[in-house]
């Protein structure tokens, strides 16, 4: 979209100063910052009290006697020392990590194929898709949870009965979220179920946007659809590429209610703990707020790698488009 | 292009913001004065209505018509709820019921007012044992027993009797039992099970431990030890893992949620026994009722009780309300006979004051209920045992006893965990 660029700041420097005209372009450059200082202000207050006691706490022993009035005494960096020398935490990190990745890479590659479909298809098919789409992301986690156990359920679920129904007696029964491998398969489909649809839309929306005489242009040079999707639906929609793909990737790193109910509905805590059930486990469940606050510490540094990784390169990839 | 970089920069914006999470906590106190208008913390199915409708009236009558507010709780969750509701004033109940094995750790970590001057006044020696102990933290009691309440065993008695099983007299008897009534599914139900008995319902599988004359850890000096992988308690693992794998069916796979409503497999006709509290006697089916025995979990020796986990409740007074002193006048009227008499009459539990029980002693579920309560042992007092069971330590193990892992290794992993949270 080149060329399209309004500046809100532009007019100062390229406008002659005329008394009242400056006057108001000064205030008009401020308009973005007084949009934004709600937005900001909320954050400030919302995120970021909790976000420095976390650090300090961090850096505390405090548990369940400081929580009810004793002294915090300061003990610098030994919460940081028991948990990155505790295996335990290893193995949650390499395991969200694992997860993460797949999840999130399944979900951008069903996303954008589906949004990619959708370009091609009649409309009433288009509406119906968007449709069940919108549904299942208007679902809430719990909701659409106990349909996902229902549907595993080892002695009334459908799989199972499907599965013993084609002649694979062995499925009889069989508990999917007792194998902390099967557990994730079914783990990452809620997940990826429930979040492939706003990839989609976004995903759409961006292809729809991109310039058509393009298209024509190769389709003219003898381009076939999969080589225009690769050389001109994929670049033209990048930067939205970038953001959903940054999004899934710190949404399902910290992931925690489908994991938490998953576990209750027949997953055992301690071979299915990812960093987010792991941080409320230690921090809530053993009342070692200290040591939960550094794991949660070391979550948020390392989303803000992640973050910042993408961030660079969107930056890079905007100048040079 | 610039506007292709600010959409990144806002963008990153967005997903930083996003991503950022934390939970805060409450704070901040007043000077009030105190008043009457209290808020008591029960736990959901504990207190009988006509308990509760009592209490608040008679609270109403007694403080001119002061407003007693009581809050029913899930028990999912609570030691978490708890933990940050109690240390803030202005979140706190004046009242609390805690779980007699949770209770302690809320008490060591100065959560609780001391309410040993009340001993003598609420019951003295009519206590139940059990629960004064789990009240009770250096010395001090912290938190008035409520009442108290153990699993017995039902069962169809028409399967026994056409399978031609006898009634298990011990704990090894009620394997077999399990076991046979399985193999002979007298009535040819599909997906039949001798015993539903979750993995998953650990309060329960305490009992076999217990039975054995095993405990999850002793003290030792000043350190905890596990104590699982003891002869005894290998002996409770062995035998629990044979009734899991061949006298159950979905003792692996049963969820929690499950797990809470045994009946629903036994009213479906799809298992022969299942263990559980005595109110879920009203739970059965009504065409199963006749049909049904209840007997308290038997011992190691033919003839003799069992020893399950002591269940049941406390009652303490969070030092962070700013009533305390119309705090204690609550726990004074919920130690009083006319209360304490609802849990026998309507609630079916053994009153935390044993002098109310007699109405208990009616039924036979009452009657099974009160031999088990007898003889009902409770889990290591240590300050610690909430974050047991809070991390699914014995909830887990009894899975993978299920799933059908080694007893021994299971016992030692156990032992290193629990002696490491109790020391922790």
């Amino acid at each position: 979209m080149a060329g399209t660029e309004v500046s809100a700041a532009a007019p100062v420097s390229a406008a002659p100063p005329v008394r009242r005209r400056s006057g108001r372009t000064r205030l008009q450059a401020f308009y973005p910052l007084l949009i934004g200082l709600p937005a900001i202000a909320i954050v400030l207050v919302a995120q970021g009290y909790p976000l420095v006691r976390q650090f300090v706490m961090s850096f505390q022993e405090f548990g369940l006697a400081q929580q009810f009035g004793q002294d915090a005494p300061w003990v610098w960096f030994d919460n940081y020392t028991r948990v990155l020398s505790d295996a335990d935490f290893w193995a949650v990190f390499a395991r969200s990590i694992v997860f993460c990745a797949v999840v999130a890479g399944l979900t951008m590659v069903i996303g954008v194929l589906t949004a990619w479909l959708l370009t091609g298809v009649r409309t009433w098919a288009r509406v119906a898709v968007q449709s069940a789409m919108l549904l299942a992301w208007a679902t809430p986690h719990l909701s659409s949870l106990t349909v996902w156990q229902w549907l595993f359920n080892p002695s009334s679920g459908v799989v199972n009965a499907v599965l013993v129904g084609l002649g694979l007696e062995g499925f009889d029964n069989h508990a999917w979220l007792l194998d902390p491998l099967s557990f994730f398969v079914i783990a990452g489909a809620v997940i990826a179920w429930g979040s492939v649809p706003l990839v989609l839309f976004l995903t759409y929306a961006a292809m729809t946007q991109v310039d058509t005489s393009l298209y024509e242009a190769a389709q003219l040079d003898g381009a076939g659809p999969l080589q225009r999707f690769r050389h001109i639906t994929i670049p033209g929609i990048a930067t939205v590429l970038m953001l959903v793909a940054t999004l899934q990737i710190i949404w399902d790193l910290r992931v925690f209610t489908q994991i938490s109910v998953l576990q209750t509905a027949g997953g055992i805590s301690s071979e299915t703990n990812v960093l987010g059930t792991y941080v409320y486990q230690i921090g809530l469940g053993q009342g070692e707020y200290g040591q939960g606050a550094a794991v949660a510490t070391i979550m948020l540094l390392l989303t803000l790698l992640l973050t910042g990784l993408y961030v660079r390169q969107l930056v890079r990839q905007g100048d040079d488009a | 292009m610039r506007s292709q970089r600010r959409a990144a920069l806002v963008a990153a914006t967005m997903a930083g913001a996003l991503a950022l999470t934390a939970c805060s906590s409450g704070g901040g106190s007043s000077d009030a004065e105190e008043s009457a208008d209290l808020t008591v913390w029960f736990m959901r199915n504990d207190v009988p209505e006509v308990a509760q409708e009592w209490l608040v009236d008679t609270w109403a009558e007694q403080n001119d018509g002061a407003e007693l507010t009581i809050e029913i709780q899930d028990w999912d969750g609570i030691v978490t709820r708890l933990q940050t509701t109690l240390a803030s004033p202005d979140q706190t109940p004046d009242l609390v019921e805690f779980g007699n094995s949770q209770v302690i750790t809320f008490s060591a970590a100065g959560a609780l007012s001391d309410i040993s001057d009340m001993q003598e006044e609420i019951g003295g020696d009519e206590l139940v044992p059990s629960l004064v102990e789990a009240g009770t933290f250096d010395g001090s009691l912290y938190a008035a027993p409520m009442f108290a309440g153990s699993r017995v065993i039902y069962y169809r008695e028409s399967l026994f009797e056409e399978a031609g099983i006898p009634l298990p007299t011990s704990i090894e008897e009620l394997t077999d039992a399990a076991i046979a009534l399985q193999a002979a599914n007298p009535e040819g139900t599909d997906d039949f099970e001798g015993m539903y008995l979750p993995a998953r319902d650990f309060g329960s599988a305490m009992g076999w431990v217990f039975t054995y004359g095993a405990n999850f850890a002793e003290q030792d000096g000043e350190e905890w030890v596990g104590t699982l992988s003891e002869p005894e308690g290998i002996a409770a693992l062995e035998n629990l893992q044979r009734l899991y794998t061949e006298g159950t069916a979905t003792a692996a796979s049963a969820s929690v949620d499950e797990s809470r409503q045994p009946y629903i497999a036994y009213n479906e006709g799809r298992a022969g026994m299942f263990s559980g509290l005595h109110l879920m006697y009203d739970e059965i089916a009504p065409e199963l009722q006749e049909d049904t025995g209840v007997m308290a979990l038997p011992g190691e020796e033919p003839g003799s009780v069992g020893h399950v986990f002591a269940g049941g409740s406390n009652l303490g007074i969070p030092a962070a309300s700013e009533n305390q002193e119309y705090a204690r006048d609550l726990l004074r009227l919920t130690m009083s006979e006319e209360f304490q008499t609802y849990f026998a009459s309507d609630g079916g539990w053994v009153p935390g004051n044993s002098t109310y029980a007699e109405p208990l002693a009616e039924t036979e579920v009452g009657e099974a209920e009160i031999t088990a309560v007898e003889n009902a042992v409770m889990t290591p007092n240590a300050e610690n045992w909430g974050v047991v069971e809070g991390n699914d330590v014995i909830r887990d193990m009894m899975v993978q006893l299920a799933q059908g892992e080694d007893p021994q290794t299971l016992a030692a992993d156990t032992d290193a965990t629990v002696a490491q949270l109790l020391n922790d």
